[in-house]
Parts: structure tokens; C-alpha cells; sequence
């Protein structure tokens, strides 16, 4: 762990990179402190449950595939394991936050940001032999996004929804693609990392028609071999991979929902690697010899909604109050077990749009409680605050907010919380916070898992819509010079210009905190000892498999 | 129990069958939520909800979308996954196949142990057994299926590493019978504790109640050997009312797979029909629906029909 800790996103701050450095040596030191006596954790070795073989890689996952054809497939957990197979355009290789060539070699922005010119690898075929060439993007776009295409089988859930400007694709030259979009839209080329955007085999997908997703072909490190719904998805090398043939020879994918059962079937055996973990079971993974814990940061965000509509909310000191009553260092240490950094921003800590003299909400009692009074509430007030039960990306929102309810607690603060089953909770919240079944919540919560290090992919949809474009602006919040910002950073082609718009918009967020600002979380995981090779990249949607040996 | 008597059993399935799938549609319109909003999950924007929405025929009102579902499901066409965009007749189909598996076994094991600890325990009344069965008995009802399935999976299959804790045959190389085999014990004992428990208590009254009874005394006053008296008289009595018991117990099994299920990650109806709950997918659900509701109508109706076939005084 402590290597895989070193090799984080660059560039980080230097401050992060010294405290991480500590941690680990912290962490090192430890064993040879306390020598646990018996190790409870520990696997037996009498054994007798099958292992997988040397070139197979059993991976649990929190849930089933929704679909292997990126048209159709929606969510983190279909996107890593479908990841293995397709390639994108462009993608996020470890360990950084910047955009690397994929399928694509270079690319270039048109300075209007009206069109986006990608040049492709020469020499890449699908796992059928076609050729990876420009016909083939532009078939991969239109088929989920220009509904009068032959081939298009929709209505389809992401696509519309990650690339609202897409007009047309075109091949330039046979290796050479050009999209034109409908509007001004520097964030288009970000969008491309999105899974969706994976580019498929013309001739396979042409066949297959509807049915692609029984048959899916990329030209990814691993191709498609079978699916058992719910039991096992196979997956096996391709020889012919253009980053070179991968180590091992079979992934197969298992379905492990429950979450004591997944960590259940890592330390038995059953499966190599977990993909998602929940924040409990890491003192348990760092204490069994048989296991490795193999986190890294990634470009996620949690956050919490206040509803400006709220009477009390209404004033920027009360807001400000409750982000220094909660104590996101205990919380990151002992709720998440050092899995998370603190936030101050809907940006990641040492990306190029991340505002590093952001106002940071450090933990200050005294402070909150004098703000409080300033805000003409020195006795706290009542808060009705609405949680998920689980939810994709949302790690523990019932320990988490529980926490944060004992910390309110301590300025005079309420915190009534009422706990929704997870898509009754998303569709109460679409609507804001004002009348959800005629009660007004003051609070709720969230979380973002972003491809890449743009945070235009999402910032506008969740602090900046307004009325009945609300979208997930779930506080309301309406600052015209902060609007206009993010609008103008959406459309400037060049990234510096950008930065610097995003860091005057992060101050103004930042004070007016319309969120409580609270984590982003790493991307975790867990693997058997004898696993070597998975490196991890800030995009959670994503994992690198090619490399993965077992001894 | 004449022909007629039976088809007028059978008949009555069809409108029990009609009335669940109703019910549970209509639940599921009552909950918050639907397809398209569980699709897009956080990324749910307005306009793209709407849209999706539009797409797949949910704005629709619910009794127009079931209409529109039973009118294809009476020519045997249950539709398509909305999420995955499979065939729900053959997802159903195959699922249902190993919850069949995992539910007889269960059921034979709850029938075989409870018959006779209860047994056992009845004509040993006030013993060391009766009493150990007593126990037994109220723990398997008092422990929920999920938490001992939890239990088992961590004692057998991660600490001891004995027994395979997920899933119906090995990832790699499994497929035969013993394959299964190893992998039904954990969740056939978790899904059979609580019916065995029942199955035990009700055979131990029964047979207590029995054994005092007047033909029982008229059968020993005959002079008829002990081993005849308890096989013939007091057994054969005793299972009555255990029969009729059993047709319930079947439907406690069905409802309880799907906690034990998704625990064992046992492929079955119960880990698929939970899923299209969380993901709101509705003829996913209605297809999972029909098949466990025409399930547990016919074992009822066998029960009926067993226990007719049983007991002399429900002979016409």
C-alpha cells in the first residue's frame, strides 16, 4: 500500500505529498510496534475451497453488469468491468490526472470550441479483425447519438446525457475524425473518458444490431468470451492488444452484492480482488498477511446540499458555521479509515482548475459557534436532513451522517435525519429540497465520480441550474457573477483561460458555501497478496488489467 | 376428492395469479421512482429524464402500462429487461430453474430433520431430547434466514474454509453434481432452519395429541404390536395437519430465498427479482412475480390434494 501511495496523481501539492509520505512511514512502523499475538482475520490454510488458477484473475463486484454495449450501459459498476474490453478514444492511464492518448494519438480543439480533430492510432484492430479507423468512430457515435442513424436501437440513458453537443462526426481522412458540436463546448473532449464513449466494431455492431450486447466487440486488452447473469462474466486475452498482449489469460467477473459477503469471498479465496470496499473492513485487510489494501486518490467529490431556501440557511454565516462544526478529520480517520481527503471544492486538490488558496473549512468549534450567533442563531435550530441508505460512490452515508449529526449537535444544530431507500431518494431530491412530500429538508447529500480532472463535466448541473433547469442544484444556489464564470469557462477553448476562470469561481462557492464541503474519496480496493500489477488511475470508471500477474 | 374438486382448485390459480401480478404493479407505481430515474441515477437532469421517460412509455398512467403488459403476457410474451434490454421469459426461466433447485432441497431436508425430531420428541415427552428439540426449535424460528445465512457462509466458508460460500458451481472447471452439491449445504440449512423448526414443533403437538387420542387406545386394546400402533396409527395421523403445513412452509421457503440468495449469491428468482426491485425494473419484477405467485399456488393446490388424499374424513 505504501507504494501504491507514492505513486499517486501528480501533481499533488507538496503538503499532501509530505503527510502522505508520513502516514506511510507511520503505517510501515507499525507492525514492528504491536506484533499481533493471533490474527483473527487470518485464512486458514487447511483450506480446502478452490483457488483460482495462476493466469486467472477473479474480480468480486458490488453489482451485476447492466449491459456490455456502452450505448446501453449506465454506472460505475458495469463501466470498470466493460472497460477490460473497449477502448476509448482517450483515457487516464496511472499515475496521473492528465488526459493520455487512447485509440486516439493527438487531438486538437478548435480555438471556437466548435469542433474537436482527433488523429487515430494507426495499426489498432477490434477483436474481429476490423481495422480501428475513423469510419469506425464516426459509426460509434452516431449509433447512440443521432437517432435517425439505421443503427440506432435506443432510447439510450448516458449518451444524450454526456454529450449534449454533439452535432456530427465525420472522417477527415481514413485516420483522422472530426466532431462538430451544436454549440461552444470545450468540455466535449473531457467527456470523451466517460466510458459511453468507448468505440466499437462497425461490422460486429452492424450485424448484431439490438443484440450487440450479447456479442460486444472493442478493441480492448481483454475480449468478450461469455455472460451468466448474475454468476460470472468471462473475459480472455487478446493476443493482439496494440499496448501489447496482456499477463494473464482470463478475467471473469463475479457479481458480490452484499458487502460482507464480498470481503467475505477475499479472505476465503474465493475471489483475487474487490472492487468496491466499504470503509470497515480496511483495519481488517491491513491486519490479514494474506491481503494488500490498494487504494489511490481519484477524481470523486462528496458533498452536502443546504438548502438556501431554508430559514435559517438563508444566511451565509449559518452556512459557514455548519461547515466548521463538522470535524472532517476524525471522520476522514475513523468513519472512512484514512481512505479520503479533506475537500474544499467541487475541484480535486492539485488538478489544473483547483483553486489552492481556497477557503479550507478546518474543523473550529468556536468559530462555527460564534458565526452561528452572528447569524442570529447562537442556540442552534432544527435541521431536517435527508439520506440515502446506500447509493453508487455514496462509501457509508449512514455512518457518515450520523457523525456529522453528533458534530452539529455540539453548536446547538438539530440534524434530524430521515434515511430513503436509493432511488426513492434521487427521485424525492430531483426536484429540490423545498416540498418533498409536502416537508422541507434543509440538508441532503451527494457525491460525483468524475472521468478526468474537468470539472465542468459536472460543476454547472449541481451548483448552477435554476428553475426548472434545476437539474441537481439541489441548493438553489443563484449567484449571477458565479454563473457567469462557469458559462464562460464551459466555452474557452484554451485550458489555462479556463483554470483561472474555475479558481475565481471556486473563492466565490467557497464563501458563500452553499454545500457543508466534505471529502473526496480514493479509489479503494482490495487483492490477495499474491496479485501483482493492478495500478490504479484517478478515474474510477476505469481498471488497468493488462498488467496484473499472479505468483 | 373428485376430478371436479380439482379442476375447480386448479381454476381458481388463474385469478390469484392476475391479482399478484396487480398488486405488485401497482405497489411498485406507488414507490418512489422508476426505470429511466434509476438508469441515470445522480445524473437524472431534467430534460434527459423527461426524454427517456417519454421513450420507454412510463409517463403513461400505470393501469394503461399494465394493460399494455398483460395483454402480451397472455400470448405468453413477457417483454424485455428495460435496463438490460433482455427477454424476461428466458431470464426468468433459467433463474427460476435454480431457485426450484435450491427450494426442494431445502424443503426435503426441512421435511426429513423436522418430521423427525418432532416425531422423536413427541413420544419422548419431558425427555433430555424433547427438551433439546424445544430449543432447537424455537431458535431456528427466533434467527432470521439472512442473519444465518450470514453466519454460516462466515463460520464454514471464510474461517473454516470448508464449504464453497457463493454461487451454484465452481467459476473455474466446476459443473457436476457434487459440485452443487457442495455448494447447496450452506444455503439449503440456512433456508430450511426456520421450516424444520416449525415443521419439528408441529409434528411434536401433533403427535402428542394423537398419541392420547381414541383410536390410538382402541388400536393397543386390539392388541396391535407397539411398532405398528406408532407407525401405522400415530404417524400416519400425525402427518395430517404437517401436510397441510407444508403448503404454507413452501411459501414462507419462496419468500425467504431471496434474502438467502443474495447472501449465497445463489443465481436464483430471489437475487434476480430484488435486483429489478432496487433498479425499478418493472417487467423484470411482474415476470419474477408470476412465476413464484404460480409456484406457490400450485404447491398449495398439491398440499390440498395430498392432505385430501391422507385424511379419511375428507373422503366424499
Amino acid at each position: 500500500m505504501d507504494e501504491q501511495r507514492s505513486r499517486n496523481i501528480e501533481p499533488l501539492s507538496r503538503r499532501r505529498l509530505l503527510k502522505q509520505g508520513a502516514a506511510a512511514a507511520a503505517l510501515a512502523a507499525t507492525p514492528s510496534l504491536i506484533q499481533p499475538r493471533r490474527n483473527a482475520f487470518a485464512a486458514p490454510s487447511r483450506s480446502v475451497l478452490a483457488q483460482s488458477t495462476p493466469d486467472t484473475l477473479i474480480i468480486g463486484m458490488e453489482a451485476e453488469i447492466s449491459s456490455f454495449d456502452p450505448a446501453i450501459m449506465t454506472g460505475t459498476s458495469t463501466f470498470r468491468p466493460v472497460s477490460s474490453m473497449f477502448d476509448m478514444l482517450t483515457n487516464l492511464f496511472d499515475p496521473t490526472t492528465d488526459i493520455k492518448p487512447d485509440l486516439a494519438e493527438s487531438w486538437e480543439i478548435a480555438p471556437d470550441a466548435m469542433s474537436v480533430t482527433m488523429k487515430l492510432r494507426p495499426g489498432v484492430k477490434f477483436h474481429d479483425g476490423t481495422d480501428v479507423n475513423a469510419d469506425a468512430v464516426v459509426f460509434s457515435f452516431e449509433r447512440m447519438l443521432n437517432t435517425k442513424s439505421p443503427d440506432y436501437h435506443g432510447p439510450y440513458a448516458f449518451p444524450p446525457f454526456f454529450y449534449p453537443t454533439y452535432k456530427t462526426s465525420a472522417a477527415v481522412d481514413p485516420m483522422t475524425v472530426k466532431f462538430e458540436l451544436t454549440q461552444p463546448d470545450a468540455t466535449f473532449f473531457s467527456a470523451l473518458v466517460w466510458n459511453t464513449g468507448s468505440i466499437v466494431s462497425p461490422t460486429a455492431a452492424k450485424a448484431a444490431g439490438k443484440d450487440f450486447q450479447n456479442n460486444p466487440i472493442g478493441a480492448g486488452p481483454f475480449k468478450f468470451v461469455s455472460w451468466d447473469k448474475d454468476v460470472k462474466t468471462v473475459m480472455e486475452a487478446f493476443p493482439g492488444y496494440w499496448g501489447g498482449a496482456p499477463k494473464l489469460k482470463t478475467l471473469i467477473w463475479k457479481p458480490i452484492i452484499e458487502e460482507a459477503a464480498r470481503f467475505n469471498q477475499l479472505m476465503s479465496g474465493e475471489v483475487d480482488f474487490i472492487v468496491s470496499l466499504y470503509p470497515q473492513f480496511v483495519p481488517a485487510i491491513q491486519a490479514n498477511p494474506n491481503l494488500q489494501l490498494i487504494q489511490g486518490p481519484s477524481l470523486h467529490t462528496w458533498w452536502c446540499y443546504l438548502n438556501m431556501h431554508y430559514e435559517p440557511l438563508k444566511n451565509a454565516k449559518v452556512r459557514q458555521a455548519l461547515n466548521y462544526a463538522i470535524d472532517k478529520k476524525s471522520l476522514i480517520d475513523n468513519v472512512l479509515k484514512g481512505t479520503a481527503v479533506q475537500s474544499n471544492s467541487w475541484s480535486w486538490p492539485g488538478t489544473w482548475s483547483y483553486e489552492e488558496n481556497v477557503m479550507s473549512y478546518d474543523y473550529d468549534l468556536d468559530k462555527a459557534k460564534s458565526l452561528l450567533a452572528e447569524g442570529g442563531y447562537p442556540n442552534g435550530f432544527d435541521l431536517p436532513y435527508l439520506i440515502p441508505e446506500s447509493g453508487s460512490g455514496m462509501v457509508a452515508p449512514k455512518e457518515i451522517a450520523t457523525a456529522m449529526q453528533a458534530d452539529l449537535k455540539k453548536v446547538g444544530v438539530n440534524a434530524q435525519i430521515e434515511t430513503m431507500e436509493w432511488i426513492s431518494y434521487l427521485t424525492a431530491t430531483q426536484q429540490g429540497l423545498d416540498n418533498i412530500n409536502g416537508k422541507q429538508y434543509g440538508m441532503c447529500q451527494t457525491s460525483w465520480m468524475n472521468p478526468v480532472a474537468d470539472p465542468g463535466l459536472y460543476v454547472e448541473y449541481v451548483s448552477a441550474g435554476q428553475g426548472d433547469k434545476l437539474g441537481e442544484n439541489l441548493s438553489y444556489y443563484d449567484n449571477k457573477e458565479y454563473i457567469d464564470l462557469l458559462a464562460q469557462a464551459r466555452v474557452n477553448a484554451d485550458q489555462a483561460k479556463r483554470a483561472e476562470l474555475y479558481k475565481q469561481a471556486q473563492k466565490i462557492f467557497a464563501e458563500d458555501a452553499p454545500w457543508i464541503f466534505m471529502f473526496h474519496s480514493n479509489f479503494v480496493t482490495a487483492a490477495r497478496k499474491n496479485v501483482q500489477g493492478i495500478a490504479l488511475s484517478p478515474n474510477q470508471n476505469v481498471l488497468h488489467l493488462e498488467k496484473v500477474t499472479k505468483s | 376428492m373428485s376430478m371436479a374438486w380439482v379442476a375447480r382448485r386448479l381454476a381458481l390459480v388463474v385469478p390469484t395469479l392476475f391479482a399478484a401480478t396487480i398488486v405488485v404493479f401497482m405497489m411498485i407505481h406507488l414507490a418512489p421512482g422508476d426505470a429511466a430515474q434509476a438508469m441515470l441515477g445522480p445524473m437524472a437532469a431534467g430534460d434527459t429524464l423527461a426524454k427517456l421517460r417519454q421513450d420507454l412509455g412510463l409517463n403513461d398512467p400505470w393501469p394503461t402500462q399494465y394493460a399494455r403488459w398483460l395483454s402480451r403476457a397472455v400470448q405468453g410474451d413477457l417483454g424485455r429487461s428495460i435496463r438490460q434490454q433482455l427477454p424476461v421469459a428466458a431470464m426468468v426461466q433459467e433463474k427460476f430453474k435454480n431457485t426450484a433447485i435450491l427450494g426442494i432441497v431445502s424443503l426435503t431436508v426441512a421435511v426429513v430433520v423436522g418430521l423427525a425430531l418432532g416425531f422423536i420428541a413427541g413420544l419422548n415427552r419431558g425427555s433430555l431430547i424433547d427438551r433439546f428439540v424445544i430449543v432447537l426449535a424455537s431458535s431456528g424460528i427466533a434467527i432470521p434466514s439472512f442473519f444465518l445465512a450470514l453466519l454460516l457462509s462466515y463460520i464454514f466458508g471464510t474461517r473454516l474454509g470448508w464449504l464453497p460460500s457463493s454461487g451454484m458451481y465452481e467459476l473455474q472447471g466446476g459443473g457436476g453434481p457434487g459440485d452443487l452439491a457442495r455448494h447447496l449445504i450452506l444455503p439449503a440449512i440456512a433456508l430450511a432452519a426456520a421450516p424444520i423448526a416449525v415443521v419439528a414443533r408441529m409434528t411434536r403437538s401433533s403427535t402428542l395429541e394423537v398419541t392420547s387420542a381414541d383410536y390410538v387406545r382402541t388400536a393397543r386394546a386390539k392388541g396391535l404390536s407397539e411398532s405398528s400402533v406408532t407407525l401405522g396409527h400415530i404417524f400416519k395421523n400425525a402427518l395430517i395437519p404437517i401436510i397441510h403445513l407444508l403448503g404454507l412452509q413452501a411459501g414462507v421457503l419462496l419468500s425467504a430465498t431471496a434474502l438467502v440468495e443474495v447472501v449465497f449469491s445463489w443465481p436464483g428468482i430471489g437475487s434476480l427479482m430484488v435486483d429489478s426491485i432496487l433498479t425499478r425494473d418493472l417487467p423484470v419484477t411482474q415476470g419474477c412475480v408470476l412465476a413464484i405467485a404460480a409456484a406457490y399456488a400450485l404447491v398449495s393446490v398439491a398440499a390440498d390434494m395430498a392432505h385430501a388424499a391422507l385424511d379419511p374424513r375428507m373422503h366424499d
